[in-house]
């Protein structure tokens, strides 16, 4: 077992488990975050997620984790977003309204169109050299979501085809985010959260 | 939590561990099941059978066609009889070596393999080991056969993958003939799956080391299945008789006993002799387990299989069933001795798991059940100990330790 | 490029996974949470948990089993079926640990409360679970089994498709349920003014049918219960024969999960 801890962001959307049950059987510790004192001693923090962006920024507005989340993101230390996650990552939502997201990757997320959801196994096309998605390039991965962040191409490392590219996979150096879930995408999925956990905790 | 119901045929009811279910017309699935038995056409069956095996069957005597799991009971002769007799085939036996072998046990299984002349293969996992997993089983799951029933389904499907063979033939599919998990037509194969959630009650080798802290891996790696991938690379597949061959043990047995010189034993806690005579606890310290978990015994499973086979009325079952499943169990002395544990330990343990919506203390600190409380057609309830039997006649002509000592032999020479 | 799916269907009656012929007729199996371990572990595309039995005093989801099942280690995504009549079981469903749910009583007694799931959860996250049946004059109708009538697709249950509130329709040729290499294609007619993506469940077993499924473009995937269970790697069975159609390869584990 590994002496690093894992910290998940358990903001109420949606279910922490699978990824805490992942990340487990990759032999890591983890706790779930709920509050601002909790990030101390975390070595790499996960924010997994289902829903609407602007209830789980609001969530995470009153449970006041959106600066302590942003200044662990500024000291380099790393960050995976998980489908919601990943998009809350972003700078900003269209879903309903305008809502502000964590502005720690460049973009804006909009609703996927024609056809209005992206649901199941799709391909991971890895379209930059990265040290954690490169050898994962091909393998087929569980998307489940509705709206997709649009990020400037320098941030996109893989994309996934539905009849044109939605973004994957994105990173910002120490901060990255996967728009599937591996922690449902079985054994494909394991052997990436494993690498993304283990390049990131030594780079 | 639903209503409990009862089988209106058979003395089954809806809290069998298996899983049943009761259609609307009050019969469970097991007698449904059990009906195909009397209206499917048993000769394109076995026709079915033998296209099966075809691929499988090499006619090099120097290679074996498949894998029979054997013991010194359960219905090995039968099986063997119809691979080798019956197929022409050419099987490698595999028998796992449970421990608590009677005498009895051991000269059937050394007349099975001498009488058929087949090779055979034995496993013998270490006394350390076991004992360990018995203790830690009988604590955390009430269960102390556990390590007989993953060692006799595991060991099989390890040889097939190590020495490539990938048929192995098994007798009856346990689900279907209790309580008709699958019809005869889907002619349902071996799964993993079926292993652990009813042979093994939820809990495979692995999970027996990361639930409980008593086992370490080296005590346990011998149970754990093969990968799929192994499986996948041999074609490992295992099938069931019992969809090709109506399967019937009672008679199945006096044919043995006749062909082949298979030996019976009286147990004093069911009438059928033909079955578990190899084993010192299954019908006794593991069957008053099955009394304190589910509240019934074995013999209740040989009286539904003699309802359905039209051999006894309900009302007769319940009388047999009433008398049997009170008599005392013995060899006790002989596990807690195996286990080094003394025998009122041993008792603490095993009351550890009665199911306290069926057993109750009275004012005395004594455990009790209702005995009687069993429902026929829904209504009536049988309420007295029956002092003459129905007829129904199971031929013992041994006795389990053969005239010697009762004594469990890890290895037997077993002949003469 | 997207693939189609391949779904393991657990039926549960009465907390028992069991098998299910015609809506008439069940044969125990065995525990959902073992079922669903094993279909993970082959590889199953989704798994599809559909409760029959949440009706009357029962008439909620069953949290505690999803939670179970969600819980138990497997990676492979889970929709659950079954007792949910309101935004608050749907999203208690999703937060105990599934990732889509699949309504049908809701669509006989309240379609207007889709709506509401969908503005919460996503219409991603919704499947519209349809049983049909082919009546006369060769028309498919819709099966209200606890009513035990027959109906066609109203207007309110065509809204909500055409506003795009449902993502997918989960089609179940209930008359076939069980039955070897029966589905009923002309059932598909159902749905063909529209371009909703269907889930064709009911009596596909065999290489034939499956192909006829998912070859065409409105089939999204397939969905199977009893015939999982007869043998091992059922599911790698039914894709290896498969391996020139739009859908994830089989695969077989090499390692323990531990």
């Amino acid at each position: 077992m590994s002496q690093v801890i894992v910290g998940l962001v358990d903001y109420g959307a949606g279910n922490c488990n699978s990824v805490r049950n992942t990340v487990s059987k990759l032999g890591y510790r983890s706790r779930l975050i709920s509050n601002p004192e909790d990030f101390d001693d975390i070595g790499i923090l996960l924010i997994p997620g289902v829903g609407a962006f602007s209830s789980a920024m609001k969530a995470l507005s009153e449970l006041e984790l959106i600066e302590p989340i942003r200044k662990f993101a500024h000291q380099g230390r790393p960050v995976i977003g998980i489908c919601l996650g990943m998009q809350l990552l972003a700078d900003i939502s269209y879903e309903l309204g305008i809502t502000r997201g964590l502005e720690l990757i460049p973009g804006e997320v909009k609703a996927v169109s024609e056809p209005k959801w992206h649901i199941g196994w799709n391909a991971l096309e890895v379209i930059k050299q990265d040290s954690i998605a490169s050898e994962s390039n091909g393998d087929s991965f569980y998307f489940n979501h509705s709206y997709e962040f649009m990020a400037p191409q320098e941030y996109i490392i893989g994309v996934a085809r539905l009849g044109r590219p939605v973004v994957a996979m994105v990173r910002n150096k120490n901060i990255c985010g996967f728009q599937f879930h591996p922690e449902k995408s079985q054994v494909a999925g394991m052997h990436l959260l494993g690498r993304a956990i283990e390049e990131l905790i030594n780079a | 939590m639903s209503k409990l119901q009862y089988c209106k045929r058979c003395l089954y009811t809806t809290a069998h561990p298996l899983g049943l279910v009761i259609d609307d017309e009050g019969v469970c699935s097991g007698c449904r099941i059990h009906e195909e038995k009397d209206n499917l056409d048993w000769n394109s069956r076995w026709q079915q059978l033998e296209t099966l095996v075809k691929d499988y069957r090499t006619c090099d005597t120097r290679k074996y066609d498949c894998i029979v799991p054997v013991s010194g009971a359960q219905d090995s002769y039968y099986i063997l009889h119809i691979v080798k007799e019956r197929l022409g085939l050419n099987p490698l036996l595999v028998t796992y070596n449970k421990y608590w072998n009677t005498p009895l046990g051991i000269k059937n299984l050394a007349n099975l393999r001498i009488r058929f002349n087949c090779d055979i293969l034995f496993q013998n996992v270490n006394p350390l080991s076991v004992k360990k997993i018995v203790k830690t089983t009988l604590r955390s799951l009430g269960s102390i056969y556990w390590h007989c029933i993953a060692g006799q389904t595991v060991f099989p499907v390890q040889i097939a993958v190590r020495y490539q063979i990938p048929l192995i033939i098994w007798g009856a599919h346990q689900g279907m003939e209790q309580v008709g998990m699958f019809s005869h037509e889907h002619e349902v194969e071996m799964t993993r799956r079926y292993r652990k959630d009813h042979d093994l009650m939820g809990f495979e080798a692995d999970d027996l080391l990361s639930n409980f802290d008593t086992l370490k891996e080296e005590d346990i790696w011998q149970y754990r299945y093969p990968e799929d991938s192994d499986l996948h690379a041999v074609g490992v597949r295992g099938i069931y008789l019992n969809n090709y061959v109506r399967w019937d043990p009672k008679a199945q047995h006096e044919q043995m006993i006749d062909k082949y010189n298979y030996q019976s034993a009286n147990f004093t806690r069911t009438f059928d002799c033909y079955d578990f005579v190899d084993c010192y606890n299954y019908m006794h310290l593991h069957d008053l387990i099955k009394i304190y978990k589910h509240g019934y015994g074995k013999v209740t499973d040989h009286a539904c299989r003699e309802i359905r086979h039209g051999r006894l009325t309900k009302e007769q079952a319940i009388q047999l069933v009433l008398f049997y499943q009170q008599q005392p169990i013995k060899y006790g002395e002989l596990l807690s001795e195996w286990l080094g544990i003394d025998a009122r330990s041993l008792q603490f343990i095993l009351d550890l798991s009665r199911n306290k919506d069926i057993w109750k203390k009275d004012d005395n600190g004594q455990w009790y059940t209702d005995w009687g409380n069993i429902e026929i057609n829904g209504n009536t309830k049988v309420n007295q100990l029956i002092e003459s039997f129905p007829a129904i006649t199971f031929e013992e002509n041994a006795k389990l330790s053969l005239n010697t000592e009762d004594k469990y032999i890890t290895i037997g020479k077993g002949w003469p | 490029m997207l693939r189609k799916r391949l779904i393991g269907v657990i039926t549960i009656l009465n907390g028992l996974a069991v098998q299910s012929f015609s809506y008439k007729r069940y044969l125990p199996l065995g525990r959902p949470e073992c079922i669903a371990e094993n279909l993970d572990r082959w590889g199953a595309d989704e798994i599809l948990i559909q409760l029959i039995d949440r009706t009357g005093e029962l008439s909620s989801p069953d949290i505690d089993l999803v939670k179970k099942i969600a819980n138990s280690g497997i990676s492979t995504p889970l929709i659950y079926a079954g007792g949910i009549l309101s935004e608050t079981d749907a999203a208690n469903v999703i937060r105990a640990g599934a990732d889509r749910i699949c309504i049908d009583q809701l669509l006989n007694t309240n379609p207007q409360e889709i709506r509401n799931i969908a503005h919460r959860l996503g219409a991603q996250a919704i499947i519209a679970s349809f049983p049909l049946a082919m009546g006369e004059n060769n028309k498919p109708y819709w099966y209200d089994y606890r009513e035990n009538h027959t109906k066609d697709l109203n207007e309110e249950i065509l809204s909500l498709i055409n506003d795009h509130v449902i993502s997918e329709v989960l089609l179940t040729d209930y008359q076939h349920e069980g039955i070897p290499n029966s589905f009923d294609f002309k059932l598909l007619s159902m749905f063909s003014n529209n371009k909703i993506p269907l889930i064709l469940f009911g009596g596909l077993s065999e290489q034939e049918q499956f192909e006829q499924a998912l070859l065409n473009p409105q089939v999204s995937a397939v969905a199977v219960g009893n015939f999982l269970n007869y043998r091992e790697h059922s599911i790698q069975l039914i894709k290896s024969k498969l391996d020139v159609m739009p859908i994830r390869s089989p695969f077989y584990c090499e390692r323990s999960v531990i």
